[in-house]
């Protein structure tokens, strides 16, 4: 198992390789460089040109990419454009905002969506199970900033329970990050607890409809018991799954919480950069997502092996 | 009930597709056409849904609008979703193969969609073509990943095993016994997608990355109205009910066919 | 069993959430903090390197002027005690106040304004022109300098104090010796705020605290003129680029200030008791056709003036906001508070006639070529415009596409003057303040050199020599003339076509003192009671 771990980690190499090629690629084949929108809408031509001869842009573009891949494998990941920080301590900054909102949201909708698709699971066709097929679809298809809107209206501006936006960090004290984190975190979650919640039950419903089910059933076995011991492993695979390919969603979906709620994140240092064409902020964020999902990747086919033993690499 | 899920959500599925396919005998009003004088009204006899920040009949609008968001929904959801599964189970089928497809799958999955979008707009323009193939680069990776995950377990099974073990070719395997286990997952799956391609197409619009500004749909309709609710509720009420309708009923929809093609069902412990 | 547990868990959650606890005292001081809505990112801390805006706020905090104009655009001194002209005007020299310093306790020395102005001289427009005037630089003692001109250039004082970008900061010798292609990396000035670098989050946050080494002037503020007393003991800039939370955290009391109010959003505002909305700046936002005069259709003179006849200026401006005390009609190439605001030579932009403009168009010879609108989405006022445009020049009869775009994409398409199907464009919509537009030095859109305008190109060689006439005139009471007539003759040529402006407001609570109109965002003299 070991080995297969290390295998993984080595060939995500040459992926986020290819990753910065394509991003690479992408930017160069777009409109617009950042000397422009620096410049701003009143430059002159002049004052463009030579904001791009000091940017180094006007480089062959082959020549830029191997200087940036070649700084990169030194741990360098450059420096913004627009800012002229380096583009490591940029997102530095602006990960523990994100990565305390991915966390909450994760606790959230695995906390709310598993149980109540097994509880739905285990009962078709009740009302328990109409409740979770309303709650999930409301959930898919409110779009987050109008579940966003709707919640700060709501606890925030008339009941004034909680802050409309804003980020605190963990240092400042746990009770006042919690209480700036909730809003996003339940807004960005409800579409994750709806999918997990949906996709457990299918997945239950499922294994329930199992002969091995059937047989321990017939031997007379509690229906806890068969629900907790024998079924939600064997469903646990498709769940485990969606969690994974979940958690990276939640980071595109987080781009607009962070929009609404004023989180100073990388979700939004992401769009920004990419609006700017910052194209060292970009490229580094993109690299360090690639490098996140394949983490998030690997965790969940190693859990497929304690999941269900049938599985080996 | 069990069957009920699917004949509501169809019917109600089937009266919005209607909508769409009939606007333009519904309206009469065009929904391009300007009005700055009258932005912003409040619903009214002369405009059922009221007017937009340009004047425009909201009504027109999003009857009109269902034609491209229902389009680009469908069209992602069931392209990610054939594409998907067909790699997944490629994926699944064969340890090599798993290496390479799985690799390229995560690289692909850390592309921001909204990169793609704005380089696909920048370089053909905005449309709602682009649109639909940003949105579904970005899903194909998860279905592939989900379908992959499923196989893999499926592949354990013993009547896989006795597949195989009675001279069944692997791609007969995977088409006889494994699709049929797959099926269910990626109908709740697609119905997701189609969900998330159209708040996607929403979020995109907010940026110039969307459909085209003067063509109306639910997406581009409520970035429109992201900062004007207050004034103008209905301006984002009335895309968002339809949308929220539109929704429960493909998942109602979804529910009912997985009822149907998987006959296991009723279990009760 | 176990859905009765978790409901019982949530309820006793969300009772619990109103005693989360309320933020104490890790607030700082809230009453003597400025917390402002920011509207763009900070990104560059180098006023001289880039334009943008944001940039040039963080500046008028963190650094100081040698002069300062005043409303009527009249340069005062700042930092100056005073300046005078000799030699017929050939000299300019200049003395520094007492006591100035900056924030790391160093005196401001001349050696320090002489090196601010000449990285200044290097970038900016209206300082190139005035470096051309410029002999040499001596620096007399620590505490006055001279400058030697070429020849009498009156207007170094204006230069030299204006309120637009790039404006002439005063840094620290050794920043104002950094290459002006290449940003500074300190942020040292003598402003009335120190810049705290270590809470800087670049898009995120920015914070400054009061400089207690400051002295302001005695005179009252008047523009960007005057005393700038630090008010508060700290201010923090917030960046919410959505209105409704950043409309929604000012009505909460989360924050102070907005600097940018979304138009539509001001009546929610005006009806809350705690909140003032207000026009500080007088200027406005002045909006713009561009055209391009390099392609068809609008290489010819009259088609464009056929499109002139037919834009009515309170269409577009309405297709942004409702009330109608917000927008002002100006037909004028000058701001309407320049000193050379007129409507000579505006009679076409009055006609307001599609039928006429179709006719016109006819006339013109127009063949149907196609006119491509390249429109910017993310600022909602300008996609708003570019729709009405698309509009009108539909119902004009003419072949029109309008392309929607990021601003980035934007920027590069307007640099090809190829046709249209070959990656070219015909038309796009933009803003200026008006301080942008005040006299035809900063002016850039007045510029008709062809190549070496700006983007659109207009060539008329009449406007450039009626440009160099008033650069080159003596008197401001002289300069009116010129400057008129160079509005006459750019209603004929239609370099750009105006399309009016619109208020810009500021909405903030009721408890801050002090707060008075200004072209820029200047955040000295308010204060919190």
């Amino acid at each position: 198992m070991l080995s297969y771990m290390v295998r993984r980690l080595l060939t995500a190499v040459p992926v986020m390789g290819v990753v910065a090629l394509v991003v690479f690629s992408l930017l160069y084949l777009t409109p617009g460089d950042p000397a422009q929108v620096l410049a701003g809408d009143t430059a002159t031509p002049e004052q463009i040109a030579q904001i791009r001869a000091a940017l180094g842009l006007d480089e062959h573009a082959p020549l830029r990419f191997a200087r940036w891949l070649w700084h990169v494998v030194q741990g360098d990941l450059g420096v913004s454009i627009f800012s002229g920080e380096p583009v490591t301590h940029m997102i530095g900054q602006r990960l523990a905002p994100t990565f305390s909102l991915l966390l909450l949201a994760v606790i959230i909708s695995v906390g709310i969506g598993v149980p109540f698709g097994v509880a739905a699971a285990a009962r078709p066709g009740s009302w328990l199970d109409w409740a979770l097929t309303t709650f999930t679809t409301l959930g898919f298809s409110l779009p987050a900033f109008i579940a966003g809107y709707g919640l700060a209206f709501l606890f925030a501006t008339t009941l004034k329970w909680l802050p409309v936006q804003g980020f605190v960090p963990l240092s400042e004290g746990p009770a006042l990050w919690l209480r700036n984190l909730i809003l996003p975190a339940v807004t960005l979650s409800l579409v994750y607890a709806a999918i997990i919640g949906r996709v457990t039950r299918a997945s239950v419903v499922d294994v329930l409809s199992e002969d091995y089910i059937r047989t321990a059933r017939a031997k007379g076995i509690a229906p806890r018991v068969i629900l907790f011991r024998h079924a939600l492993k064997n469903a646990a695979v498709p769940v485990v799954t969606i969690i994974g390919i979940g958690a990276a969603t939640l980071i595109g979906s987080a781009v607009i919480t962070e929009n609404v709620f004023a989180i100073p994140g990388v979700g939004r240092l992401t769009v920004d950069a990419i609006l700017h064409r910052d194209y060292p902020v970009i490229q580094g964020v993109v690299l360090m997502l690639s490098a996140a999902y394949v983490l998030v990747n690997v965790a969940v086919d190693l859990s497929y092996t304690f999941l269900d033993p049938r599985i080996r690499y | 009930m069990r069957r009920g899920k699917l004949w509501v959500g169809g019917a109600l599925l089937a009266a919005i597709v209607a909508i769409a396919v009939l606007s333009p005998y519904l309206v009469q009003a065009d929904p391009r056409a300007l009005a700055p004088g009258s932005r912003l009204l409040a619903p009214s006899a002369a405009h059922w849904f009221g007017t937009d920040q340009l004047g425009r009949d909201l009504f027109a609008r999003v009857l009109w609008g269902a034609r491209i968001s229902l389009f680009v929904g469908v069209s992602v959801a069931v392209l990610s979703a054939l594409i998907g599964t067909a790699i997944g189970m490629l994926s699944g089928s064969s340890r090599g193969l798993d290496a390479i497809v799985m690799r390229v799958m995560d690289g692909v999955m850390s592309i921001p969609a909204i990169l793609l979008a704005i380089a696909l707009m920048a370089v053909a323009g905005a449309s709602v073509v682009n649109v639909i193939a940003a949105v579904t680069v970005v899903e194909i990776p998860r279905v592939a990943r989900l379908v992959r995950g499923i196989v893999l377990s499926l592949r354990e099974q013993p009547y896989v095993e006795a597949a195989i073990a009675a001279g069944t070719t692997p791609p007969m395997i995977m088409i006889r016994h494994v699709l049929p286990g797959v099926v269910s997952p990626i109908i709740v799956q697609a119905t997701f997608i189609w969900a998330t391609a159209m708040i996607l197409e929403a979020a995109l619009s907010f940026i110039g990355a969307g459909t085209p500004p003067s063509t109306p749909s639910w997406g581009n309709l409520l970035a429109d109205a992201r900062a004007l609710w207050q004034i103008r509720p209905t301006l984002v009420f009335f895309p968002a009910g339809f949308l929220f309708v539109t929704l429960l009923a493909v998942n109602m929809l979804g529910d009912g066919l997985r009822d149907i093609l998987d006959p296991r069902q009723e279990p009760r412990i | 069993m176990k859905r009765r547990k978790f409901l019982r868990g949530a309820s006793l959650a969300g009772a619990a959430l109103p005693f989360l606890g309320r933020p104490t005292l890790a607030q700082k001081n809230a009453a003597r903090t400025l917390k402002i809505i920011h509207n763009g990112n900070l990104a560059s801390l180098d006023p001289i390197w880039t334009t943008a805006p944001p940039t040039k706020d963080y500046a008028f905090l963190t650094f100081d002027q040698l002069l300062a104009v005043d409303s009527k655009y009249v340069p005062h001194p700042q930092m100056a005690e005073g300046w005078t002209f000799e030699d017929d005007g050939r000299t300019f020299v200049l003395g520094l106040r007492e006591g100035l310093k900056f924030h790391d306790g160093e005196p401001v020395r001349s050696a320090d304004c002489i090196a601010s102005i000449q990285r200044w001289g290097a970038r900016d427009g209206f300082g190139q022109l005035a470096m051309r005037f410029v002999d040499t630089f001596e620096a007399i003692d620590d505490r006055r300098f001279r400058i030697k001109l070429k020849k009498s250039f009156p207007l170094l004082p204006a230069a030299l104090g204006k309120s637009n970008s790039s404006q002439c900061f005063i840094m620290p010798e050794r920043m104002a010796k950094v290459d002006p292609m290449k940003q500074v990396t300190e942020t040292i000035g003598s402003g009335p705020y120190r810049f705290l670098k270590e809470e800087f989050v670049s898009g995120a946050k920015a914070a400054w605290a009061k400089f207690d080494g400051y002295i302001p002037r005695k005179e009252p503020v008047d523009s960007i003129a005057g005393g700038r007393i630090p008010a508060v003991d700290r201010i923090e800039w917030a960046f919410i680029s959505d209105p409704s939370t950043a409309m929604a955290a000012l009505i909460a009391g989360e924050q102070d200030y907005w600097d940018a109010p979304t138009l539509d959003l001001v009546p929610v505002m005006k009806a809350d008791p705690n909140i003032v909305v207000s026009p500080r700046n007088p200027t406005g936002s002045y909006y713009m056709l561009q055209l391009n005069h390099t392609q068809p259709p609008f290489n010819n003179p009259k088609v464009r003036q056929a499109l002139a006849m037919a834009i009515d200026q309170s269409q577009f401006l309405k297709s942004a906001v409702s009330d109608p005390a917000l927008l002002k009609p100006c037909y004028g190439y000058y701001g309407s508070d320049s000193p050379y605001a007129s409507e000579e030579g505006a009679e076409i932009l009055k006609t307001k006639s599609i039928e006429k403009a179709k006719a016109a168009l006819k006339e013109a010879g127009y063949a149907g070529e196609k006119v491509v609108i390249l429109g910017v989405m993310e600022n909602p006022t300008l996609a708003a415009m570019s729709q009405v445009a698309e509009d009108l020049m539909r119902r004009m009869g003419m072949n029109v596409q309008l392309v929607a775009m990021d601003f980035a994409t934007m920027a590069q398409r307007r640099t090809s003057k190829e046709p249209t199907d070959k990656g070219g464009w015909s038309m796009f919509v933009t803003a200026w303040t008006g301080s942008d537009i005040v006299n035809p030095a900063v002016h850039q859109m007045l510029r008709a050199g062809g190549p070496t305008a700006w983007f659109g190109w207009p060539n008329d060689p009449e406007m450039e020599a009626l440009r160099d006439q008033w650069a080159n005139t003596a008197t401001a009471e002289a300069q009116k003339k010129p400057a008129i007539a160079l509005q006459v003759q750019a209603f004929k040529t239609l370099p750009y076509i105006p399309l009016g402006s619109l208020v810009s407001l500021v909405a903030y609570r009721k408890n801050l003192t002090g707060v008075f109109p200004c072209p820029v965002a200047a955040y000295w003299n308010i204060g919190k009671s």
